[in-house]
């Protein structure tokens, strides 16, 4: 443990329509309503936030890693797909039983890079190691990570 | 503040609550307040509208006779989509089988969707019924169990009794003529493959349905609003294309003869354990 453990702030705030306005390190972003099933929702909602983060997680973490390992990597890529385990109870179907958690997301990522395979290997085991966010998931939900490399 | 009128309707599919969402909304933005309960099948909500939780339920049209039945005759019919009106089920065969009349059917097998759908089973089967063929007995029943208590809301009952007609493990299949006409329109019933061997009577699908003793001047006011959604109105449009419907029209009963029947030939309640 350290002396001083970092600590990390948000805090939202929501009116009585509209999305929440969302406020870290003094910047301020916006998130919709925590579930949608509407394509045409204009936020994105909290879910998806949680995707795209883990989605910039993976590509983000990847990247950052590989450029340290001066790697060529041209660019980075993820793609997302995530099953609740029952939506319908998100909306209170009566009579609906299990829980609206998350019940598996798919990670797919892929790297556009002339870099030797094995230094790939290494920095993607090292970026899924050393994720908050991978490693938080991966004790709760069914989380499956790829990557793809590309020329 | 009015209270709430509060409106059952069953999700099979979580993108259903969009449109009782917008619905939601224009009832609020017309002064009619209503709140919407969501159930996972007909039976509980129905027992929510005899319960009195529940003033008014969209229900199936078995949903409806089996309201009918369980209050006596107590419920009334007050609204439906003008494409609940006048449908009809088709039963399909390949266009390169043995069966080219009904009578053909004897000794074989039909796929239909699951065992409380009125479209892809129960009037379907009523129908062969009434031309002396027997389930069990003439013909073989290969259903397609896709979320029972849904009254085959799901069209995936449906669309595994084609598939199964596809593979040549049936000889023929029901659906509903919406269906047939999507899946004609889209390449999934090509005609050449596939041939109508008959079609149903006309029936009655979906109806909102209330207790006899809901009160009139809400029942008014909650169908003043529900008539003045125009499809021309581009607010209203995305909804009543979720909803397949162009206008909301009137509840009637003369409808539902069809499955009636049907439920009574098989026994459907006794069955089903009610």
């Amino acid at each position: 443990m350290l002396p001083d453990e970092p600590t990390w702030h948000a805090r939202a705030a929501v009116g009585r329509r509209g999305p929440a306005a969302v406020w870290v390190r003094g910047r301020r972003f916006t998130i919709g309503v925590p579930l949608s099933f509407d394509i045409d929702e204009p936020d994105p909602t909290a879910l998806e936030h949680v995707l795209g983060a883990i989605a910039a997680d993976a590509a983000g973490g990847f990247a950052e890693r590989a450029r340290r390992r001066r790697l060529d990597v041209e660019s980075v890529e993820a793609a997302v797909e995530a099953k609740l385990d029952n939506p319908l109870t998100y909306l209170a179907v009566v009579g609906e039983e299990r829980n609206p958690a998350l019940k598996s997301v798919r990670v797919r990522v892929y790297i556009t890079t002339s870099a030797d395979q094995a230094a790939i290997e290494e920095v993607w085991r090292d970026t899924l190691a050393r994720s908050p966010l991978v490693s938080t998931f991966a004790r709760s939900l069914d989380l499956e990570l790829t990557y793809k490399t590309m020329l | 503040m009015t209270e709430p009128i509060r409106v059952g309707a069953v999700l099979y599919d979580p993108k259903v609550s969009v449109i009782w969402d917008i619905i939601r909304e224009f009832f609020e933005w017309n002064g009619c307040p209503m709140d919407c309960v969501f159930y996972t099948n007909y039976d509980l909500q129905n027992d929510a509208l005899l319960g009195g939780h529940i003033d008014i339920a969209w229900n199936s049209p078995l949903a409806w006779l089996d309201a009918v039945r369980r209050s006596g005759g107590g419920c009334r019919a007050i609204a439906m989509r003008d494409t609940d009106r006048d449908r009809a089920s088709h039963i399909v065969v390949r266009a390169d089988g043995p069966v080219k009349s009904i009578a053909d059917l004897k000794g074989r097998t039909i796929a239909v969707g699951a065992e409380d759908s009125p479209q892809a089973t129960l009037i379907p089967i009523g129908f062969l019924q009434r031309h002396g063929l027997e389930p069990g007995r003439d013909f073989t029943v290969r259903r397609f169990d896709v979320l029972v208590g849904k009254h085959g809301d799901h069209v995936g009952g449906e669309r595994d009794a084609l598939a199964c007609l596809d593979r040549g493990e049936a000889d023929a299949c029901a659906m509903l003529d919406l269906n047939y006409e999507a899946w004609r329109a889209d390449g999934t019933l090509p005609p050449e493959r596939f041939h109508t061997l008959a079609t149903t009577d006309r029936f009655d699908h979906c109806v909102f349905t209330v207790r006899d003793d809901f009160d009139r001047e809400r029942e008014k006011e909650w169908l003043r609003v529900l008539f003045s959604m125009s499809y021309d109105d581009p607010a209203h449009r995305k909804m009543m294309d979720m909803e397949g419907l162009k206008a909301w029209k009137e509840g009637r009963v003369t409808g539902f003869g069809p499955l009636s029947d049907a439920v009574t030939r098989q026994e459907f309640w006794k069955a089903a354990g009610r």
